[in-house]
């Protein structure tokens, strides 16, 4: 009986290992990528410790880093995450307030809005890429910006509202009662308290900001942003295979950075209003 | 709230994002519409030619058809490895052991990155002499693989990748799903004498079939789009046999410069998904809130 229970556990703990290992390798495999040098990047069996197996380089960080305005391509992408993001937030709250404690809209604007998550991105890009070229405003951090508040604004209204929903309407009857106009009650009595989900929202935002391609492909040329560059490296007959991880490492490294933040609130998030908790 | 001045009211809370998605979705797909009825090339003025991009779509262009065929192969194969795995992750981390909430930050890794990544990622590891897939199969004795020369293996990486990169999420809600599963059923069975493959087929699946709807719905509808992997990975070859339709969009509006056909062909897509996803809601009885 006993052993059953051992074997049993060992088994498990196996398992999990091998979810683990599964769900990390390739990305510690492109760090890896991005400090090895010449024959070390293709050797089998792969070399993994530094300065044991192989000697380790920044070669591949500083040429990227200082190829052809790599660096203004990074500061792209700050921009626009720094205009869109808090656009996104802001717009997206105020809406799923209205949304949840006032029903504001009904199903029509659900329904508009779960629409807007189920249009593949390529379908609005076009027409968006014809308008803007007739604006004169493509290649603009501005234009990708205003791009990006909008496609997260119904991810940003479906978190903030299950962020919503657990703050008690209470607070903002006691508001009401202690004199506040609705204005007020909204912005200096529940917005406070909804601040985590105000914060989870924007990082999950900023995150897919980062991580977008398919606009950026389409209304940028000079001025790209990050994930763009992982297109660039196609080497016809070369493999160049450090570069491909230091791009990678560059582009990866921020949203890993928040993921355990992430994950803290990507449950809540993903499952508010699936599952009745 | 009669006497309350219209800044008070709340729809004033609703026009910021009311108005953007208007302006930069629905506006968009109007004009998306308009376009798809010409030949409209950005290199010359456009021709109205009403529905003959429609027509030609559908009956003439092979490519399309091809591209609607790897598309739901590609999507399909993530889909149904995606809900295996994920289904057999989530109960497994369905304990309380400790350090499991470690586990769970490390699984979501994946998903946190840039389907860009995604497709580098697996461009070094499919290499064919020096990639790491050949190298542990040639463990198991199985040849090497060549995987981006062939439609059947350059489909299957590209499946790898994507279930690769959202199998974290079926199991997180797989796994918030489990967890909010009420006890006393599983007690009560297990007092009847219920053994546990029994529980799980009578109890734990039926349960979890809401929220494996919305899952599958949710991940359908992304897989669906899928562009980003194939287009950096195999950039749609073997000759086209892995490009997905959003990306024969791309290439058409990007590389031959059809608009037109383009923006006819992503509307079409589009149509289909609208109408497919709200008859799988509606079949499926669940309602979102």
């Amino acid at each position: 009986m006993k052993l059953k229970g051992i074997a049993w556990n060992i088994f498990l703990f196996v398992s999990v290992i091998v979810v683990v290992i599964a769900a990390i390798f390739p990305i510690f495999w492109l760090f890896l990528l991005s400090v090895k040098q010449g024959i070390d990047q293709f050797s089998l069996p792969p070399k993994f410790i530094p300065w044991l197996q192989f000697e380790p380089t920044l070669d591949h960080y500083t040429y990227i880093l200082f190829k052809r305005g790599n660096i203004n391509t990074i500061f792209n992408s700050t921009i626009v995450l720094l205009l869109a993001v808090p656009s996104s937030t802001l717009i997206s709250s105020l809406a799923a307030y209205a949304i949840n404690r006032f029903k504001t809209g009904g199903t029509g604007l659900r329904f508009g809005i779960l629409s807007l998550q189920m249009t593949p991105p390529i379908v609005a890009a076009i027409p968006i890429y014809l308008i803007f070229k007739f604006l004169g405003l493509l290649d603009m951090q501005a234009t990708l910006a205003l791009v990006y508040t909008t496609i997260f604004l119904p991810f940003g209204i479906w978190i903030m509202e299950g962020f919503f929903d657990a703050i008690p309407r209470e607070i903002d009857e006691a508001a009401l009662v202690d004199g506040c106009s609705r204005l007020t009650a909204l912005v200096r009595v529940v917005l406070p308290v909804a601040l985590p989900g105000l914060v989870a929202t924007a990082i999950f935002i900023s995150v897919m900001c980062w991580n977008e391609f398919v606009f950026a492909l389409v209304l940028t040329n000079v001025n790209k942003t990050v994930p763009i560059l992982a297109g660039g490296t196609e080497g016809a007959d070369q493999m160049y295979w450090g570069e491909m991880g230091a791009i990678s490492s560059i582009i990866m490294i921020p949203p890993l950075v928040f993921a355990a933040y992430i994950s803290k609130y990507l449950v809540r998030g993903l499952t508010f209003g699936a599952v009745k908790s | 709230m009669a006497n309350v001045p219209f800044y008070e009211k709340p729809w004033i809370l609703v026009v910021p994002a009311v108005v953007m998605i208007n302006l930069l979705t629905i506006i968009p797909t109007i004009y998306g519409w308009y376009v798809s009825f010409f030949d409209w090339s950005l290199y010359k003025p456009p021709t109205f030619i009403g529905l003959e991009n429609f027509y030609s779509l559908i009956f003439q262009d092979s490519r399309f058809h091809e591209a609607l065929l790897n598309t739901l192969v590609m999507a399909g194969g993530a889909l149904i490895l995606e809900f295996i795995l994920g289904l057999s992750t989530a109960l497994l981390l369905n304990r309380d052991k400790k350090g499991f909430g470690l586990v769970r930050v490390l699984v979501i890794l994946p998903l946190i990155i840039s389907p860009a990544i995604i497709g580098l990622m697996w461009r070094t590891m499919t290499d064919v002499y020096y990639g790491l897939f050949n190298y542990f199969l040639s463990f198991i004795k199985l040849g090497p693989v060549l995987w981006l020369a062939n439609t059947a293996e350059a489909r299957t990486a590209i499946i790898l990748a994507d279930a690769w990169q959202n199998t974290p999420f079926v199991t997180i809600v797989l796994l918030a799903g489990l967890r909010s599963l009420p006890h006393e059923p599983f007690e009560a069975a297990e007092v009847d004498g219920a053994s546990k493959l029994q529980q799980f087929k009578e109890l734990t699946l039926p349960m979890l079939k809401p929220i494996m709807t919305v899952a599958v719905i949710i991940r359908a509808l992304g897989a669906i789009q899928l562009m980003v992997v194939p287009f950096l990975l195999t950039m749609g070859g073997p000759s086209y046999t892995t490009e997905s339709i959003s990306q024969y969009g791309y290439t058409l509006a990007f590389s031959y410069a059809k608009v037109g056909a383009a923006a006819a062909m992503t509307q079409l897509v589009f149509i289909i998904i609208l109408v497919g996803s709200l008859l799988l809601i509606r079949a499926s009885g669940v309602f979102k809130r």
